[in-house]
């Protein structure tokens, strides 16, 4: 029983990081959210229930803090820290944007990071203590339900603002995300060999492996091309390249990735109208101002009032950018926080990703390895093209920033690869599991 | 890959005064409460007083108002939310728009604009011309086609720099519409005009053969002189055809030196003068005077305004011919007026040629020394011996000594191109005038008056004292 005290005690030290993070986070938040407030509705008649997202959000955290030092979690705990802060900038942000609607009965958004957070618990209990070896063999498998969800969004599916949704505005697509990721890590790790290539900067192409990718890549790809989800091939392509020099450790695949990139995007530059004029919009913005560029140059126009300091929190004017809350919602920080709140944020983020990636640095399971990489690189890759997009260094692909854009299947999406990482983050233990238990694992290995 | 963006980011949120496509889309479509394009004050444009040439409208910083309208529109140019910039309004955008780093000053209030860009300010551009010179001389040119350059010899600051006709740059859809015949009111003469000098390049033609030494008397009959080649056609003087209009005889210079040569203007003395400095000569002393090379006006923060190269066609060895047409300034040889009155600088400045100035900011530059102090001594000589006893009088005026000279330019079509060089005073200058006038006539009628009435103004403003 005292060994058992004396265990807590050891964890609730061990936790102690993403306790102070997560504290001083909150602290950030909830003055920021008091500020926006104050700025919304005065201060009469105050109603309660406006505080409610504020108390989800520390009740939510405090419950995952809890429940981890209970199960004795000892995976990653910076990393949720960082977490517990982006979602939280998230609540205030689209608290302040009117999404997170209170009062209302018909909005689930505000069930959103609850759900999220709950989704990610269960995944880390689920796969922590290396049981994430389970999705090993089903990685072909994740891969048939990606090009099923696929089709699925592509027969049922409406179009909304361009991008297909199944009814009730669920864009399940973002699933696909962690399936493919799961497959490229299970795939490659099984057929590591037939990708390092014998001569040359490519692989043997007459390698069934080789073909079998080749082949049942171009799948989901041209699904998402029917369904105009060029944010999501490009990202998807980069995890692909990505995690293919993971595996070979054959720095080709980065100059082929890139060589193909190239070609890619003339390629949806010649062939679609959607591309080239998301291209053109990119290039020469005031060509267009009025019409195509009218999103960008008010998002840039909004950083740009903005500048260094911002505006103050709530002060801003984000009705003038269009789908603001989703897809700027970058602009509007620029706007209102500054260049420097911005520079916050990106801290936060390169913290999460660096740290990510060390952790997948530390597995020792090629397949974890891999599947950790797969997770941080589409999580950066999603903020990068995100960021990028809205300050127009790189042409707007529609993708949501992580944690922080408006929309609930991207948020329990983002939670559910978090979890994966989590839970990958936990070194098995030695002294915790038996000497039996570590034989096994030692000729699983092999 | 981060970082990369976030710079990038930097370049439109925090130096997005640095880009004026994207200022013009902020006041235009921005309808946010705080907009810092809108009160972005773009800097004013000054004369060497402080006289307001180009400031903003205080209703819409959109817009530019010119207090002195179609007085500076060449020089100033102007700020445009739809048909952009011209003139030091362009070449000088960055300084004006307070993202120009060139010197301390210019650094601190960027790196101001960067901390506070809600109150963005650009940079005043004070000019070294004189507003009130600069009016004076867009009145003398009213109604005709000319340029004027007027420029201090000591240091090369431009005091009045006119071409005409002008246009409002207020109202630039009128003027950028219209489309009367070879007026072209946008066209900024003092620059890119190329005339042929006539007379006026004599000058230079007495400086090749001062330095050889020459020092001999050339016989200048009236009926002309025909240089050796194929081209058999006398040059005569223009004496010669005024008495032959009159129906009465014309005797012709007879035996005479360069002084009188220089100052009656004898074409057929300079053609044989020509003539025998030969090709070699000619062209050394064409190249040592800037011909065929662009003279810089003004180097800005974003452009730099340059004058159109002046034409000094090669002279091949045996091509007499040309010789003698290209020593009166003639032939394929043309010049802009902003040349001629370097070229004038040049001499009253006893050799030293100043780079143009326009801005305070640009420190005076040596361009060059042109020529020998004693040569320049005695063209000014020749030059005051001109407006005493020569072609022109008109300019020998009470109280101030001017030394110049007169060119009558045949045109390709229509009436002579007047040309007067001066400056003035003869002992101490401080100021060096070129004026062309399009199809003026003789030197004398049309040019000759408006630079003297110019220098006597100059001398009203103080600007003769040095």
């Amino acid at each position: 029983m005292a060994k058992k005290r004396s265990r807590l005690i050891e964890i609730w030290r061990y936790r102690q990081p993403e306790r102070l993070l997560f504290l001083w986070s909150f602290m950030a938040i909830a003055v920021g959210y008091v500020l926006v407030l104050v700025r919304k509705t005065g201060v009469t008649p105050f109603d309660w229930r406006v505080l409610s997202p504020l108390a989800v959000y520390l009740s939510a955290m405090v419950i995952v803090h809890i429940t981890l030092v209970l199960f004795k979690f000892r995976g990653d705990p910076m990393l949720l820290g960082v977490v517990f802060f982006l979602a939280g900038f998230g609540i205030l942000a689209q608290f302040r944007m009117g999404t997170m609607d209170f009062t209302g009965s018909e909005n689930y958004s505000r069930f959103a990071l609850p759900a999220g957070l709950a989704l990610m618990l269960v995944v880390i209990l689920l796969f922590r203590k290396g049981r994430y070896l389970i999705l090993e063999p089903l990685a072909v498998s994740c891969l048939f339900a990606t090009i099923a969800l696929l089709g699925a969004i592509f027969v049922w599916g409406e179009r909304y603002r361009g991008a297909l949704f199944l009814p009730g505005n669920i864009n399940p697509a973002d699933l696909v995300k962690i399936f493919l990721v799961i497959f490229l890590a299970g795939f490659l790790v099984r057929w590591r060999r037939e990708f390092e290539p014998t001569s040359g900067v490519l692989p043997r192409l007459s390698s069934a492996a080789v073909i079998f990718l080749l082949v049942f890549w171009c799948i989901p790809m041209l699904l998402l091309l029917l369904q105009r989800d060029l944010g999501m091939i490009v990202l998807l392509n980069a995890v692909l390249i990505v995690l293919l020099f993971t595996a070979t450790h054959r720095i080709a695949y980065l100059a082929v990735g890139l060589v193909s990139a190239g070609v890619l995007c003339v390629a949806v530059y010649v062939l679609t109208a959607h591309g080239q004029a998301r291209f053109m919009a990119w290039l020469d913005p005031f060509a267009d101002a009025t019409g195509k560029s009218w999103q960008i140059l008010q998002a840039l126009s909004a950083m740009y009032s903005g500048g260094l300091w911002g505006v103050g929190l709530g002060s801003g004017s984000p009705q003038h950018i269009p789908i603001a809350s989703s897809d700027f919602i970058y602009a509007v920080i620029g706007e209102e926080l500054g260049f420097v709140g911005c520079g916050i944020v990106l801290i936060f983020y390169l913290v999460l990703f660096f740290r990510g990636f060390r952790i997948a640095a530390q597995i020792g399971k090629p397949f974890g390895r891999l599947l950790a990489t797969g997770l941080v690189t589409t999580l950066a890759c999603q903020t990068l093209l995100n960021i990028g997009g809205v300050t127009k260094a790189l042409p707007l692909t529609g993708i949501t920033l992580p944690f922080i854009s408006h929309g609930g299947s991207s948020l329990l999406t983002t939670f559910l690869g978090v979890g994966l990482l989590l839970a990958l983050s936990e070194k098995e233990r030695q002294q915790s599991s038996s000497n039996k238990e570590q034989i096994k694992r030692a000729k699983a290995d092999i | 890959m981060f970082v990369a963006v976030y710079l990038y980011q930097a370049s439109w949120q925090l130096t997005g005064f640095a880009r004026p496509a994207f200022m013009d889309f902020m006041r235009t479509y921005s309808r946010r409460p705080i907009n810092p394009a809108r009160e972005m004050a773009r800097g004013r444009i000054l004369d060497r007083n402080g006289v307001e040439l180009a400031v903003n409208d205080p209703s819409d910083n959109r817009l530019r108002r010119y207090p002195l309208g179609r007085v500076f529109c060449h020089l100033v140019g102007y700020r445009d939310p739809l048909f952009g910039l011209d003139g030091l309004e362009a070449a000088d955008n960055a300084f004006l728009s307070g993202y120009s780093v060139a010197t301390a000053d210019e650094v601190g209030r960027f790196s101001l604009n960067i901390l506070n860009h809600r109150t963005a300010e650009g940079n005043d551009l004070i000019l070294t011309v004189d507003a009130r010179l600069q009016k004076i001389a867009a009145d003398l040119l009213k109604n005709k086609r000319g340029a004027l350059v007027a420029l201090q010899p000591e240091d090369g600051s431009i005091v009045a720099l006119v071409s005409s006709p002008a246009y409002n740059p207020q109202e630039l859809d009128t003027a950028l519409s219209q489309s009367d015949k070879g007026a072209s009111p946008l066209f900024n003469r003092a620059l890119h005009g190329l005339y042929p000098p006539g007379s006026t390049f004599k000058i230079v033609v007495a400086v090749c053969a001062l330095e050889q030494g020459f020092h001999e008397l050339l016989d200048c009959p009236a009926q002309g002189y025909i240089p050796p080649g194929l081209y058999r056609q006398p040059i005569r003087d223009h004496e010669y055809y005024e008495r032959q209009r009159k129906g009465e005889p014309w005797p012709g210079w007879g035996r005479i030196g360069l002084d009188q040569a220089f100052a009656r203007s004898s074409n057929v003395f300079f053609s044989q003068l020509g003539v025998r400095l030969g090709s070699t000569k000619l062209n050394a002393i064409a190249e040592r005077f800037l011909f065929n090379k662009p003279l810089v006006l003004f180097e800005g923060s974003s452009t730099t305004i340059s004058a159109k190269p002046s034409q000094w066609p090669v002279l091949q060895e045996q091509d007499s011919g040309s010789c003698a047409q290209q020593a009166i300034g003639q032939g394929a040889l043309l010049v802009t007026p902003l040349h001629m009155a370097l070229i004038t600088a040049a001499i009253a400045q006893n050799g030293e040629l100043f780079a143009p100035r326009i801005a305070v900011r640009t420190p005076p530059r040596l361009l060059a020394r042109l020529l020998h102090p004693s040569i320049a001594h005695q063209i000014k000589r020749l030059m005051r011996y001109t407006v005493e006893h020569g072609t022109a009088t008109g300019a020998n005026i009470k109280g101030i000594p001017i030394a110049g000279k007169t060119g009558t330019a045949q045109a390709s079509e229509g009436e002579d191109h007047s040309w007067f060089v001066c400056f003035a005073p003869l002992e101490k200058p401080a100021i060096a005038v070129a004026v062309l006038i399009e199809h003026g006539g003789y030197g004398a009628a049309a040019a000759l008056p408006v630079a003297t009435e110019l220098i006597k103004k100059a001398q009203e403003f103080g600007l003769l004292e040095r």
